[in-house]
């Protein structure tokens, strides 16, 4: 390239700026949500792998049903492969802290282990406030909440089994440990931290006590990490076939022992097999919103090349004259998009690499206990994706300009006949078309006039539109869980659960004083235990709730159809189950699932109806199917009672009174569990903030584009009526009706593919366990409508300022 | 009913330009009257100053010295939105290149300007009169440049100016057509006594003007008055 022509180029740039400006707007934002959500599953993934090299995550757990004694340890040790092995002691037991019973699982930590670094130190603690616990009567725990109160640093904590028979000294020294730090670690992912034979089955909190307390003959299970698997990511084939072959050798040792060995890998870890899921469906969304930004794009830096090509008709004549080449002449425009897009690249990368996967792992963070995410420099997504959009402009420009190139010098100095009009479709209805006013009928006639530019709008403001909604629409599915699980599905206001191992006369204690509480208007019995449910293999985590009196159940669980909300009546021919769970295990009514409790219990059961639930799994079945099915007496461990007046005070009087009774494991106010909930949702609010402002840039640069270069090629019509006399509000009103009322169109489109966003979105985002509420609020769809109109008004403001200063002397001289 | 003496007033007329450091006059002391109902020719060569007079005259640009008085009312006073109701209701233009909208047909192009006037003359009925009652509808790429320039012609006077300024109207036309639309702006001004005043580069022009001033380097170099002006057709170029 001469350099007098680089030099045309630049000051092309310069004198086009607010054009540039456009393009350069457009390809950073597409690349900057292009590749911020395109790397967040790899640096979650990386964050993950990071945690678990560093924290010592174990490849292996083994468990015996005798135990493990020092020979299992040492045959364990003798194998190939093992990098490190660590065996331990852990039991479920019912904790007492600040008056609340919870069940907790314990772990042993070796003191000598926690000082040294060596391979025998796995599932390592991070602390993260206090300390690690240096002698005896020491314990950390996770931090964590215990009915809305916080667990204090300094706490005592007071062990029991929980089992009337059994005596907590026949598992450890000591009864009684002091909280001295929090913790967190690799082996716990998520807050979910598996089930137990206690209580309800649900366990509270993990709690570390040095390994010299327990005083068990033998150790529970043993923790093992494997030389092939170093450096390997666990999301990774690789990593999975390496442990794969280590299990079945380790299996192969078991046999020699004679003795029953579980070899588990992490899938067994609660939470592990779902971080992998969640990423992958972080990358589901990646895969379609940012390629709509980049369609997007690409067809903006189309239309304002094709009208930069359309200006300079005359200059590339002159250029051709003068015996440039077609590519040296093509070479201005090619520079042009590529100094925008390189720029809008970096611009956009240096941005989106950072916000997207850090705001998306801040919402995740609410589910998984994962240090703050790692966000690497990636060079060679910045590579692929800059190349991406200098191919998205160059094959912009190539197609703005090719037809211009082919032209002979002559013609092009010939100024380009002006389009012609055309009549519309609706002229032709002149029952109609005679009714609009004159300016209806010239908006009318314009909006078919520029095709390119109606598609382009299309997208861009319905593009806007749409994805508000969706975000919008996200936000009411998870908020309104809350106030449909707790507000119509589950009525009852407290459940009390009780220890199905105590003393018949603690239990008949309870109860009288649950009944002569006067704020308790009713009180319902019920059976409430953590099983597991499937059908072909899949398998889910349920809570089978059998009410003693199945006729009193709906005053305090609303058991009834999703869509009809049509009640439904439990019978002995089989169980009711939630909506997701049915989805999950693909049954209809009609269907048979496998109840299992352990691994070797399992009941077939047939499914009598689905009903609505937005959070876990519940399976209602009645007592006498129960008994049937189990083959077992029906034993009661929980109490749904229902309020009078439901306010803090009187729930802590309900608890106060409960507090002595040895055969209360927890009460639970539907109040606290309402709260915690909440808190959850606040911090998906980021999500949607960042897809409104993503939605709202994006719109505002392609109206902006659009009625820039609008305006740009009416110049002439424009200063036209000016001469005629138009004000400058019935200038823009002359110029913007169309925008307006595109804007209005595209909003209804927009709308409506929200709904399909906000479905795929809703689908994607949701997890096993809990179900979205399907319908988006009419806010939603106000506000999304109504933001875009803002944006739209706001282009047209500025818009209105550049109306005001085009001169009509300078437009009208000559043809351009 | 005001005087039909100095229905147009140039006084010390000046507009300067600045282009880079370089200062334009681009209109330098310019002054002369116009009457009512008069057919008005300005000649020069390009550049002498004479569409400089004729935007200042239309209120499509504002002088830096001088006053411009027209039916009385001091224009060079205006502020902008006064400006554009003196174009709106006083002013009708006719530019060489016709200037219509393209995307309306010859009809709506006059109904554009008749439609934000107080008292308009119908569009049908004055393109009926300048001769296109046959294309109402046809969108502008469809006419002639000849049938082009009248719509433009039709759509000034569609307003009822009080004053149709035309810059160059023949100017991108072949000569027969020219002469028609000549023909036709005289008897617009003899027929229904439109003051009309038209912008040339064309001498020939002159003889069937009322009154011709020449202008040259940005001044009024003559003004002649012409108490026998010739019809269009005995005029040859």
């Amino acid at each position: 390239m001469k350099s007098a022509h680089f030099k045309d180029t630049l000051r092309e740039l310069w004198r086009t700026r607010s054009r540039f400006l456009a393009i350069f707007a457009i390809i950073a934002l597409g690349t900057g949500f292009f590749a911020g959500i395109k790397v967040t599953c790899p640096d979650m993934k990386l964050t993950a792998d990071k945690y678990f090299e560093e924290y010592h995550l174990m490849d292996l757990k083994l468990i015996s049903t005798y135990g493990l004694n020092q020979d299992d340890i040492s045959a364990i040790k003798g194998a190939d492969g093992i990098k490190g092995i660590m065996p331990a002691y852990s039991i479920d037991a019912i904790i007492k802290t600040n008056d609340e019973d919870r069940v907790a699982k314990i772990h042993s930590i070796s003191l000598e282990k926690l000082k040294s670094s060596d391979n025998g130190y796995i599932n390592r603690l991070k602390v993260i406030s206090g300390r690690l616990p240096e002698k005896s009567g020491e314990c950390v725990v996770e931090k964590s909440k215990i009915a809305g109160r916080n667990i204090e640093l300094g706490d005592k904590i007071t062990l029991n089994t929980g089992k009337e028979d059994k005596a907590i000294s026949d598992f450890v020294n000591k009864d009684t440990f002091e909280i001295v730090g929090y913790v967190e670690t690799p082996y716990y992912l998520t807050f979910e931290k598996g089930t137990s034979t206690l209580g309800n089955g649900a366990v509270s909190l993990y709690v570390f006590i040095p390994e010299e307390d327990f005083n068990m003959k033998v150790f529970t299970e043993a923790f093992v990490t494997l030389d092939n698997t170093s450096g390997l990511s666990a999301f990774t084939e690789n990593y999975k076939s390496a442990v794969a072959a280590k299990k079945a050798e380790l299996e192969g040792v078991a046999k020699a022992k004679e003795a029953q060995w579980y070899v588990l890998d992490r899938n067994s870890n609660a939470g592990y097999a779902s971080y992998e899921d969640d990423t992958g469906r972080v990358d589901a969304i990646a895969k379609i919103f940012p390629v709509f930004f980049f369609i997007v794009a690409a067809f903006v830096c189309l239309t304002t090349m094709t009208r930069m090509v359309e200006e300079q008709r005359t200059q590339i004549g002159t250029y051709k004259a003068l015996g440039y080449g077609n590519l040296a002449i093509a070479s201005k425009f090619l520079i042009y998009a590529a100094i925008a897009s390189v720029f809008g690249s970096i611009a956009g990368l240096s941005g989106g690499l950072k916000l997207f996967p850090y705001v998306i792992a801040d919402a995740y963070s609410m589910l998984y206990r994962v240090p703050p995410i790692i966000m690497p420099f990636r060079i060679d997504y910045v590579f692929w994706i800059t190349l991406g959009a200098l191919a998205c402009t160059s094959t912009a420009v190539y197609f703005a300009c090719y037809k211009e190139l082919w032209e002979h010098p002559a013609s092009l100095m010939r100024p380009k006949s002006p389009k012609m009009g055309k009549r519309v479709l609706l002229e032709r209805v002149p029952f109609i078309w005679s009714r609009l006013n004159f300016f209806s009928k010239v908006t009318i006639r314009n909006l078919f006039r520029y095709k390119k530019r109606l598609i382009m709008t299309l997208l861009g403001v319905a593009g806007c539109t749409a994805l508000m909604l969706a975000g919008f629409g996200l936000r009411d599915g998870i908020s309104s869980i809350v106030p449909k699980q707790y507000g119509e599905v589950f009525k009852y206001n407290s459940m009390i659960i009780i220890d199905e191992n105590a003393k018949a006369a603690n239990k008949t204690d309870a109860v009288n004083i649950l009944e002569s509480n006067k704020n308790i208007k009713e009180m319902l019995n019920i059976r409430l235990k953590n099983l597991e449910a499937g059908k072909n293999d899949e398998w889910q985590k349920i809570n089978l709730l059998i009410p003693e009196d199945a006729n009193k159940i709906d005053k305090f669980i609303s058991i009834h159809e999703m869509a009809s909300k049509k009640p439904i009546e439990l019978t002995d021919d089989g169980v009711v189950i939630g909506e997701k769970l049915a989805k999950i295990l693909k049954v209809k009514v009609g269907s048979e699932i496998t109840i299992k409790e352990g691994e070797f219990k399992k009941v077939v059961v047939k499914v009598t109806a689905i009903n609505e639930n937005y959070t876990l799994h519940y399976v209602y079945m009645t007592p006498a199917l129960y008994e049937k099915a189990f083959g077992e007496k029906l034993v009661l461990n929980s109490i749904l009672a229902n309020m009078q007046e439901v306010s803090k005070p009187a729930e802590d009087k309900i608890s106060g009174d409960l507090v002595d009774n040895n055969a209360i494991l927890q009460v639970n106010f539907t109040s606290s569990n309402k709260k915690s909930f909440s808190d959850m949702v606040n911090s998906l609010n980021s999500i949607v903030f960042v897809m409104i402002i993503s939605a709202g840039t994006l719109a505002f640069v392609v109206l902006y584009n659009l009625t820039n270069i609008n305006i740009t090629e009416r110049v002439r019509e424009i200063a036209s009526i000016k001469v005629l006399g138009f004000y400058d509000l019935e200038v823009s009103k002359y110029v913007f009706r169309e925008n307006i009322i595109l804007t209005l169109i595209d909003i209804c489109f927009g709308l409506l593919g929200g709904i399909v966003l906000n479905k795929f979105v809703l689908q994607t985002s949701e997890t096993d366990v809990v179900m979205f509420g399907r319908e988006i609020y009419w806010s939603s769809y106000a506000l999304s409508a109504a933001l875009t109109v803002a944006f739209a008004v706001f282009v047209n403001i500025i818009m209105h300022f550049k109306l005001k200063k085009i001169s009509m002397i300078e437009s009208l001289k000559s043809i351009e | 009913m005001f005087s039909m003496e100095g229905f147009v007033q140039f006084k010390k007329v000046y507009k300067r330009y600045k282009m880079g450091e370089v200062t334009i006059n681009a209109a330098n002391g310019i002054d002369f009257e116009i009457n009512k109902g008069e057919f008005v020719v300005i000649v020069g060569p390009s550049g002498a100053g004479k569409t400089t007079v004729l935007n200042i005259l239309g209120g499509m640009d504002t002088c830096n010295e001088g006053e411009i008085i027209v039916d009385g009312e001091l224009i060079n006073e205006y502020k902008p939105k006064q400006l554009i109701s003196y174009r709106r209701y006083d002013i009708g233009f006719v530019f060489q290149f016709y200037n219509l909208i393209q995307n309306l047909t010859a009809k709506e192009n006059v109904e554009l300007a008749s439609q934000i006037c107080k008292d308009p003359l119908d569009a049908e009925k004055i393109l009926i009169e300048v001769g296109l009652g046959e294309r109402l509808g046809n969108f502008p790429a469809q006419l002639s440049g000849g049938e082009q320039q009248r719509v433009a012609i039709a759509r000034a006077l569609a307003k009822k100016p009080k004053l149709l300024l035309c810059d160059e109207p023949t100017g991108a036309l072949d000569y027969n057509t020219g002469k028609s639309i000549l023909k036709l702006l005289q008897d617009t001004c003899r027929i229904n006594g439109m003051t009309v005043i038209v912008i040339t580069h064309n001498m020939a022009i002159a003889p069937m003007a009322d009154r011709i001033i020449k202008i040259k380097n940005s001044k009024v170099e003559s003004i002649v008055l012409n108490s026998n002006p010739t019809t269009v057709e005995r005029i040859e170029w």
